[in-house]
């Protein structure tokens, strides 16, 4: 039972098996800290405060249903009220009566822990793999390297972790976590939580207009999933006048396909995209790679397609690929939408087309007839969670002669992800053998810009963009020829 | 003797029990540091203003450089390092005042506030420009011969080439801490450090105090790897000054980015080196002149670049060499101690000139190098000191027999002539290491060893836990000795306290130091016991002790034997003393530094591994598809420990010379200052073939169990990897040349590897046309 005290707060979280209730947070607490400093769990460790190495990993439960609402995340760059009304699950939790979690044991037993520090990361990222119905009799070796590219450890080489994470695939069950199910007391309770001076969290569409309306840009902050955002709130300490939190508007997390159209809304994670693209109508190899060395898995737990598009960013994995998809976006507004082409959209480093009192709702493209015109490529200093240094997406259709359509787009090139309807105008019509490859060089050298920078050269970037740009192109008819 | 007890701490680690510094819950009204750093590589303070930072909200006191107590001093071996400058900056990043506030989010934010006016000076941020005005830490030495050139007459085959290694970020995964508390003799300080005993001396430094005021103590290291040597101390200073003063608990933990801004990293080394062979493919002669890039400061760098010049022989028999060691004052961070101490650098410098030498002298690289090793009659290392046990030579042959070296290389040559897009590499390097710290007096250690009237035990040592497993191997040798199990005994936190004047746990000697103190602890202890039981109980022949018993040792029936709680019981009651000290030093090692001659190792650790890559030609990207290593860990003490110690220090050593890039501003400051752009490996970069297995040898040297030290040897395996990459890209010039291949090989160095190979493939191509 839930005392009274804890249940009559604004505030409301589920910390392991205990219900809080809190008169208020700072808005601008990192949920790291919350568990850190106001609860005392300290078995959740700050590593990097940048959600690259993982030692802060916790998992965020909603609702009853235990395992499809389970997401690991970086617990420094969320902010603490992002997890108001809902569970987290830290590494003091798992271990139930009966004893250690089988992760656990199964780390123990495989001799997987160092220095300790990583550890608590490491454990609840295989929690969340183990736990959440992601295994099947195929896990494999590459599923558990995967489940843990963004946990970061130094002393082990990893051998010993992996295996771990494979132990524990076998002896994991269903009931492991049955000691931190959300009762329905307990969700009608979490439900109960409510938004709190400086930090709103509007639960529709409508709502989220009226706060738009009612702030402006500089003393904002709009909020999914923070993966980007909340680093400047802990590495910068900016202070936003209010921070309006969007991430449980359900309207915006809707993906659907009507008549050849693929609509996705802004706050769809990347991990929801990234089951989308796994199996059905809609699976795209391509897709799939892409994402998967989006982020982490913690990151793409939160991240958001609508975050990833108006950060802006001259890299943006995602934007190039929808670029080439000839993707939309639509634009609201109190009285009314627009839909701009993406190219429309990020209007430059950084800058989109959004007015201050308008937010961009959800993303469409038709979808290809056959995904397999659609190809990207990512290169990067690192394969597991890395920013690219290019990264290069081309949609193509032939018929095994001509190039009857082209699109490619670039990131890492220039200061946002561009088309290269140049390069695209050489190619189109031409046979394989025809392509004048030395005029698509040359072009690139006068249309795009790499800088040099910490990941790449503008040199190396350069190569490579026309290396993969060719590479891309023939693996089309390669492919087309050999199935 | 050897064990395979599981780590010490492996369930407090997964429940999230086991505590680090920062995670121990403070007393009220503790304070929080940050602090101001310069902002040029080198300046003239001329104004230093905090009236803004001191009212900022939360700040509880400020400090500079003129509120120290006592010392302004925190150089580890030379006096050259200030707590906080006062007017001469000497790198980007350097401490310039510190601030208390009630939270690390206001001190950091007071920090901010802060009006500091300079006026800039020219700095030198490079080896290259430090050689130019002669720029050093500390005098360059010279070793072996006087005249370089006379030693290159004749040769039959000479490679005169550089190579420039870069540094590396330790990234351990806890970010630099530490806490002071006032009491009422002095004060205490918990910190996160491999050299508790160096924090005390330094912390009773600045304050002025005699080192018996200060009591520092730590159970363990979110990961050190040679950061946390001598790089915690400061911090460590600053929270003393500020509780003293506040007489409050203080922290200081670093942001990730402040630690990989302000603390040193491993040294980048510029080598030039010629080295000859004779038209039988023996080695004649070596000239190494390396350059270390050791930051504004000495810290280590005498001694790290000093295991640079005993490591540029790595595992080969040099008859005549000259070594020269230039000790570069950079205006940049001071660099300092990572795992293998300047060992990697200098031997991966012999390891890329012996793939050059092979390939001039048409050798295969393997049996090259087989040829050269140190071998009875050839044994004498180029500082004189005689290589006493040959390992390597039939290491190398196990190791190449179990991976299938020589059929994989013949495969690969054959697979690679296809001109696939794909190319493969492979080769195979050994690791020969010099176990000892070559500064001869940290060669000592101590230990205690109590028993408690109920029989359980506390073993306690100088050395401290970075997750290496140090406290479980401690804990093993104390169980064989008294015959009981390891649950009975606890080792307790590394306090200086307990165990005075211990050196650092460093230099892969913790096990083989400490373990030979605790050794003795245990014996002089059982000394006791066994005059106890022949005085007392009346035994006419030697305790046993086993399996949590003691009897006598004539007693075959069993009859006599107690448990081990009750004969210490019994002992306890006659008054026997249960508590003693050991205390151990090395034998027979010495050195003369300046002349470069001596016998600085008290023996050598050896392994070797084979690597094989697949790279991609179009992109230089590629993956690690095999690695076999054979190690001798001697009597390895633990082999669960040590080989979680080869694994790890392997892929440690893969990060450093494949994708960990450290990259530099023009003002020296360093811009990969997060894991969003220093990429450490992850599970994916670890090769899925990966056999690790210990060659089974004993130490000839007696040491504890006769094992070897294990720490930092396996990390030099990865210059296999290096190697391999080398191969791959050699394959696109047909094997005709070696091509020149950066450290660390990034895929786009990789990739310009293979381009550089082509270009010269095609002009050896038109000249053998012509």
């Amino acid at each position: 039972m839930t005392p009274d005290s804890e249940v009559n707060k604004p505030v409301i979280i589920k910390v392991n098996a205990h219900i809080y209730g809190l008169d208020t947070v700072d808005p601008h607490l990192t949920l790291l800290e919350f568990l850190r400093e106001s609860l005392h769990l300290r078995g959740t460790k700050q590593g990097c405060g940048t959600g690259d190495c993982g030692a802060c990993t916790v998992i965020v439960a909603t609702g009853e249903a235990p395992n499809e609402s389970r997401h690991a995340i970086n617990s420094c760059i969320t902010p603490a009220l992002a997890v108001a009304g809902k569970q987290v699950i830290t590494v003091e939790g798992i271990a139930s009566d009966q004893g250690l979690h089988p992760v656990q044991q199964a780390m123990v037993d495989s001799n997987a822990s160092q220095c300790g520090f990583c550890t608590p990361g490491f454990v609840m990222s295989l929690v969340d793999f183990t736990a959440s119905n992601k295994v099947s009799e195929t896990s494999s070796r590459s599923d558990v390297i995967a489940t843990i590219g963004g946990n970061l450890c130094r002393c082990t080489g990893y051998r010993p972790i992996v295996e771990a994470g494979l132990i524990a695939c076998s002896t994991s069950s269903d009931t492991d976590l049955a000691h931190l199910r959300i009762s329905q007391e307990e969700s009608r309770l979490l439900a109960k939580s409510e938004s709190i001076e400086g930090y709103i969290k509007v639960d529709s569409e409508s709502a989220f207009l009226d706060e738009l309306n009612t702030s402006e840009p500089g003393s904002r902050l709009i909020l999914s999933g923070g993966t980007d955002a909340w680093i400047e709130v802990t590495s910068r300490l900016l202070k936003y006048d209010k921070i309006i939190d969007i991430s449980d508007v359900a309207t915006l997390k809707h993906i659907g396909v009507q008549d050849g159209i693929l609509s996705v809304g802004a706050c769809t994670t990347l991990s929801r995209l990234l089951s989308f693209f796994s199996a059905g109508a809609c699976r795209s190899e391509a897709m799939v790679n892409l994402l998967k060395r989006f982020g982490s898995k913690q990151i793409r737990n939160r991240a958001t397609i609508g975050g990833n598009l108006c950060s802006a960013s001259p890299i943006g994995d995602l934007i190039p690929a929808l670029l080439v998809l000839e993707a939309t976006a639509v634009l609201t507004r109190a009285n009314g939408s627009r839909i701009l082409d993406l190219e429309e959209f990020i209007e430059g480093y950084r800058k989109t087309a959004l007015a201050k009192d308008e937010y961009l709702s959800k993303i469409s493209l038709s979808i290809p007839e056959s995904w397999s015109s659609f190809a990207f490529r990512k290169l990067s200093k690192r394969y597991e969670d890395d920013i690219s240094s290019v990264s290069i997406a081309v949609f193509l259709l032939h018929d095994n002669v001509r190039i009857n359509e082209i699109r490619i787009a670039l990131g890492g090139a220039g200061d946002r992800a561009l088309r290269l309807f140049e390069v695209e105008k050489i190619i189109l019509g031409r046979r394989l053998i025809d392509i004048d490859w030395k005029a698509v060089s040359d072009t690139l050298d006068r249309t795009i810009f790499p800088i040099s920078d910490v990941r790449a050269s503008a040199d190396y970037r350069q190569s490579m963009a026309i290396a993969s740009i060719k590479e891309m192109v023939d693996q089309f008819f390669l492919s087309s020829s050999g199935s | 003797m050897t064990s395979n007890e599981r780590h010490e701490s492996s369930v407090a680690h997964v429940t999230g029990q086991a505590l680090f510094v920062d995670d121990v819950v403070l007393p009220e009204g503790a304070l929080h540091i940050a602090v101001g750093v310069a902002e040029d590589p080198r300046a003239e303070l001329t104004k230093i203003d905090l009236g803004n930072v001191i009212t900022s909200h939360g700040v509880v006191d400020v400090i500079t450089a003129w509120d120290i107590p006592g010392a302004n001093q925190v150089g580890p071996v030379v006096e050259d390092e200030p707590l906080l400058v006062k007017s001469d900056v000497q790198y980007t990043g350097q401490r310039i005042f510190a601030v208390a506030a009630t939270s690390q989010e206001l001190a950091r934010r007071a920090v901010a506030k802060a009006d500091i006016d300079c006026s800039t000076k020219p700095a030198v941020l490079t080896i290259h420009d430090a050689l130019k005005v002669d720029s050093t830490v500390t005098p360059t030495r010279y070793w072996g011969e006087e005249d370089p050139d006379a030693l290159f007459d004749n040769a039959a085959t000479v490679v005169d080439e550089s190579i420039y290694i870069r540094g590396q970020e330790h990234f351990y995964l806890e970010p630099q801490t530490a806490l002071a508390l006032p009491n009422e003799d002095g004060i205490y300080v918990l910190i996160s450090s491999q050299h508790p005993g160096d924090v005390q001396r330094l912390v009773a430094n600045v304050l002025g105090w005699p080192m018996n005021r200060v009591t520092v103590e730590c159970r363990r290291m979110g990961g050190a790897f040679g950061g946390k040597e001598t790089q915690a101390a400061p911090l460590a200073c600053l929270c003393a000054i500020f509780a003293v003063r506040q007489q409050r608990a203080v922290k200081y933990t670093m942001t990730r980015n402040a630690d990989m801004t302000q603390t040193g990293k491993r040294h980048d080394f510029s080598i030039d080196y010629r080295i000859s062979c004779d038209d039988q493919g023996y080695l004649e002669a070596a000239y190494f002149r390396l350059a270390a890039k050791c930051g504004y400061s000495a810290d280590l760098s005498d001694g790290i670049v000093d295991r640079a010049m005993f490591h540029v022989d790595n595992s080969y028999y040099l008859p005549r060499s000259k070594i020269v060691g230039h000790r570069s004052k950079t205006n940049t961070v001071s660099n300092t101690a990572f795992r293998g101490f300047g060992g990697p650098q200098g031997m991966l410098a012999m390891e890329c000139a012996m793939d050059e030498l092979a390939y001039k002298a048409g050798l295969e690289p393997l049996s090259f190098r087989q040829k050269n090793l140190y071998r009875p009659g050839f044994a004498t290392t180029p500082y004189g000191q005689n290589v006493e046990s040959f390992i390597l030579p039939e290491l190398i042959d196990e190791l190449a027999k179990q991976a299938s070296y020589w059929e994989r290389r013949g495969e690969i040559k054959r697979v690679n002539s296809r001109g696939q897009r794909w190319i493969k590499g492979i080769s195979l390097n050994p690791v020969k290491f010099g176990i000892s710290f070559t500064t001869t007096h940290l060669n000592q250690a101590g230990a205690m060893i109590n028993i408690f009237e109920d029989g359980s035990i506390e073993v306690n040592h100088g050395g401290t836990e970075m997750g290496q497993g140090l406290y479980t191997k401690m804990k093993g040798i104390v169980a064989r000795e008294f015959g009981v199990d390891v649950g009975v005994i606890r080792n307790t936190s590394t306090r200086t306290d307990k165990v005075p004047n211990a050196s650092p746990t460093a230099a892969s000697s913790g096990a083989d130091l400490n373990g030979m103190a605790v050794l003795e602890a245990c014996r002089s202890i059982k000394a006791n016991l066994c005059a106890f039981a022949r005085d007392k109980l009346g035994w006419s022949s030697e305790p046993v002790f086993l399996s949590n018993r003691v009897s006598p040792s004539d007693d075959k029936s069993g009859a006599d034997a107690i448990s081990f709680p009750a004969f210490i019981k019994k002992a306890y009651l006659a008054r026997i003393a249960l508590s003693a000290k050991g205390f151990y030093k090395t034998p027979n090692i010495f050195i003369d530094k300046d002349a470069g001659i001596g016998s600085p190792f008290y023996y050598f650790a050896n392994c070797a591994a084979v690597s094989e890559v697949a790279v991609d030609r179009l992109t230089g990207n590629y993956f690690v598809s095999r690695v076999d290593i054979l190690h001798d860990a001697g009597n390895s003490l633990n082999q669960t420990i040590d080989l979680g110690q080869i694994e790890g220090g392997f892929v440690q050593g893969l990060g450093w010379l494949t994708t960990e890039e450290l990259k530099w501003s023009e003002n020296g400051t360093v811009l990969t200052d997060g894991p969003a752009n220093y990429k450490i490996p992850t599970a994916h970069d670890v090769p899925e073939i990966f056999n690790v297995r210990f060659f089974k040898r004993e130490n000839s040297v007696p040491t504890v169990s006769r094992s070897k030290a294990v720490g930092e040897p396996p990390l030099m395996l990865a210059i296999s990897v290096w190697c391999a990459l080398r191969d791959a890209c050699a394959s696109v010039a047909n094997y005709k040349l070696m091509p020149k291949l950066s450290v660390p090989a990034t895929s786009e160095q990789v990739y310009y590897c293979i381009e550089d190979a082509a270009r010269a493939a095609s002009r050896l191509d038109t000249h053998e046309a012509c």
